[in-house]
């Protein structure tokens, strides 16, 4: 560690950033795992080490803090669309969801049935997307290679959907306020039925090599367990919430889009530990292909827009305040809009999953070891942009 | 009257809360079912938290300040959720206050939900609200950020200047 | 005190003969060859453009065929690819990584953002140009580009890095179309 000197200098940075009082004894050691790392992560932990025991861990987020309050402030309401998809790339479609049904319920705009189904569609394609490239960087986490090659080349598949759908591999930006932009193409429901039954089969092979796993298994039962009481007051949401038992999806309670037309089921596991969590998501990801067959069965025909949502940039909303949340890959995202009457949204504050799932990454670090850390850690799918907006 | 009450619990929680705590009580609104926002004055926050706990609502969804510049008044907001209560779950309460601009004050609620740690950290980068009480309002977003408050309304930003202009 | 003075003579009359071998043509042209095709980029991740960069890696746009393959310990490394938007607090995380990288080491900016701002532009918090912090080579422009553009942005370099005829021979920096 060095002279004394260091150590001091240390300690008072770390002060600024602790809940407690950074008391650092001759035993502890400060390791800061920062931005760069072999796992890749836009996020700075830094942990004081007592020999292999971690005691404390204090994390530092902000690496790519873009002001999106500020700058959504200053747009109108239509060029807010694309913006609220940029902090997760991963799923985009799924913050664009919160923040027009916002604008919906505040308007009182109603959306006509056949976009209903297929914005259910786009939500869908883009959870699995996420999912898969969860667990790409799983296995990269884990050092089991295969993994990460066979979920990025799944991933592409669905990406060749959302461009025949959408016109856009990741960024679609495909939603406004009252309907979608396009309609279905003729050959879409054919390539995504073949797409869909490939993906089945190929997740059994995922769940013999990847998930029954002895190793995989020994790095992750019983590691990082987050007990039911714990999980509801830290806040937390999303597959961390459902590995620990609570069965709360918005998808549920609080429905929008199409999803209280069709019949699926909402996986949650009791034991709380990372291979639940990662068993969620899993298992999400098969309930996510029930839903996009129905939608595609059940989809009515009709208009795709409505007219009362315009096109155009300068339209006024009307003036008021609302709460709306949808269902993200990562758990639950809140959008709260303040509207004074003009044409750009007056406070527009988006209340993402990783900055509510934030707190559990210290509280479950505490008292693991240091080898454990990749598991914890990526278990909880921290994204770092959408955490710091 | 009970089927009344099976059919609108939001609305039976903040009637008994106008009944027993009806002097902090500023303004109401019930725009649907789901959906319900309560003003309250700033020395009755903890009351009105503590109230509300017991009745069931146990994470803080988020925390968020609005800039009334014309009005000169700050506006804390708490998005409350309940997570144990199955009739209350699909809905969210803004519990709301208006404090005063040049010297924004307001007891932390730390202590009654634990959730709300780093949301109200945020809020005092954001807008340097202090929260009193708070465990630690260091800087958790900007790093050695030496400028006024960024999301206060008098803090520009450069596209407003280019907007008018063309 | 004398062996050191002959010994500090002698390595830089080895110096010279390096640079002087190194200028001929069949040596020179190895060296490029070397080089080109072994970039070894930092696992680094700075902004929402990562999920081009992790795809590229991927199975179907592999970019291992180049040569670049992402390798744990910077001080063996000679590539860093910056993504999307630099912070101010990113950025000087970044100055840092490429101080570390020895010699030589190429630049490539991916992302609208890396170019002049992006749709970020106006944020408080955003440095518009990422030629500012360090030295760019190749730039590609998209939000967010395509993985197949990233492959045409490294086969550019590498093109580039074959006709070199100096050592730290400064180019212009290249822009993907």
């Amino acid at each position: 560690m060095g002279s004394s000197i260091n150590k001091k200098e240390l300690v008072k940075k770390i002060e600024q950033l602790t809940e407690a009082e950074a008391i650092v004894t001759e035993n502890e050691m400060i390791v800061s795992i920062g931005p760069q790392h072999s796992g890749a992560g836009h996020f700075r932990i830094i942990l004081k080490l007592d020999g292999d025991i971690i005691v404390d861990a204090i994390p530092d987020p902000g690496f790519v803090h873009r002001s999106y309050e500020k700058l959504a402030e200053n747009m109108t309401y239509i060029h807010n669309v694309p913006l609220a998809e940029k902090p997760n790339h991963a799923d985009p479609a799924n913050l664009v969801m919160g923040y027009v049904r916002t604008v919906e319920e505040l308007s009182g705009i109603e959306v006509p049935e056949r976009a209903q189904y297929i914005r259910t569609i786009v939500c869908e394609i883009n959870r699995i997307m996420s999912h898969l490239y969860f667990f790409g960087i799983f296995g990269i986490f884990l050092n089991h290679s295969t993994m990460f090659m066979w979920a990025t080349g799944d991933r592409d598949l669905f990406a060749d959907l959302n461009q025949m759908l959408t016109g856009a591999r990741i960024t679609q930006a495909f939603f406004l306020a009252g309907g979608v932009y396009r309609d279905v193409p003729q050959e879409f429901k054919e390539k995504a039925l073949k797409t869909l039954d490939y993906f089945e089969r190929h997740l059994d092979d995922y769940e013999k090599i990847f998930m029954e796993n002895p190793i995989l298994q020994e790095r992750t039962i019983g590691i990082g367990v987050l007990r039911p009481e714990d999980a509801i007051k830290l806040g937390v949401v999303g597959p961390v919430l459902r590995g620990s038992g609570i069965k709360h999806d918005v998808r549920k309670d609080d429905p929008y889009a199409a999803y209280d037309k069709i019949d699926f089921e909402i996986p949650s596991f009791k034991e709380g530990d990372s291979y639940s969590r990662v068993m969620v998501r899993f298992r999400e990801m098969q309930e996510s292909i029930k839903i996009i067959r129905q939608a595609l069965k059940d989809l009515p025909p009709g208009p795709i827009r409505n007219p009362e949502g315009r096109l155009v940039p300068r339209w006024p909303v009307k003036s008021g305040e609302y709460y709306s949340r949808a269902e993200a890959a990562r758990g639950e995202v809140g959008f709260y809009l303040v509207s004074d009457g003009t044409e750009k949204p007056y406070r527009l504050k988006m209340a993402s999953p990783s900055f509510r799932n934030l707190p559990a990454i210290p509280f479950l670090l505490r008292g693991a070891t240091l080898a454990d850390l990749p598991a914890i850690y990526m278990s909880i799918d921290y994204w770092g942009p959408e955490a710091d907006r | 009257m009970s089927q009344l009450q099976q059919i609108n619990p939001l609305q039976n929680i903040i009637e008994k809360m106008i009944s027993t705590l009806g002097d902090i009580i500023v303004d109401k609104s019930i725009p649907n079912t789901k959906r319900a926002t309560i003003v309250v004055k700033p020395e009755g926050l903890e009351k009105a938290a503590q109230f509300l706990k017991n009745e069931g609502f146990d994470v803080v969804a988020s925390v968020s300040g609005v800039d009334y510049i014309k009005e000169k008044k700050f506006a804390v907001v708490y998005h409350l959720l309940s997570r144990t209560k199955p009739e209350l779950k699909s809905v969210i309460l803004a519990l709301k206050t208006y404090i005063d601009r040049d010297k924004p004050e307001v007891t932390t609620l730390v202590h009654i939900w634990e959730s709300a740690l780093y949301h109200e950290r945020e809020t005092h980068e954001m807008y340097a609200i202090v929260f009193k009480g708070h465990p630690n309002l260091g800087p958790l977003l900007l790093e050695d950020w030496a400028g006024p408050p960024p999301l206060r309304k008098d803090y520009g930003v450069r596209r407003e200047e280019q907007w008018e202009v063309a | 005190m004398e062996g050191t003075a002959f010994l500090g003579k002698l390595e830089n009359l080895a110096r010279i003969l390096t640079q002087k071998v190194a200028e001929v043509k069949p040596v020179r042209d190895i060296l490029n060859w070397g080089r080109a095709y072994s970039l070894w980029p930092v696992h680094l991740v700075t902004s929402c453009c990562s999920v081009t960069l992790a795809a590229g890696s991927g199975a179907r746009w592999d970019y291992e065929r180049f040569g670049v393959l992402p390798y744990g310990s910077l001080r063996q490394n000679d590539l860093i690819i910056v993504e999307g938007t630099l912070s101010y607090k990113m950025a000087k995380r970044v100055r840092y990584i490429y101080d570390q990288m020895p010699d030589p080491k190429y630049v490539i900016a991916i992302g609208a953002c890396a170019l002049a701002g992006g749709i970020f532009r106006d944020a408080y918090n955003v440095v518009h140009d990422v030629s500012k912090v360090v030295p760019v080579d190749v730039f590609v422009p998209g939000c967010p580009p395509r993985p197949e553009a990233l492959g045409r942005a490294v086969v550019l370099l590498q093109n580039k890095i074959r006709k070199m005829k100096l050592d730290g021979e400064p180019f212009e920096p290249l822009v993907v179309t």
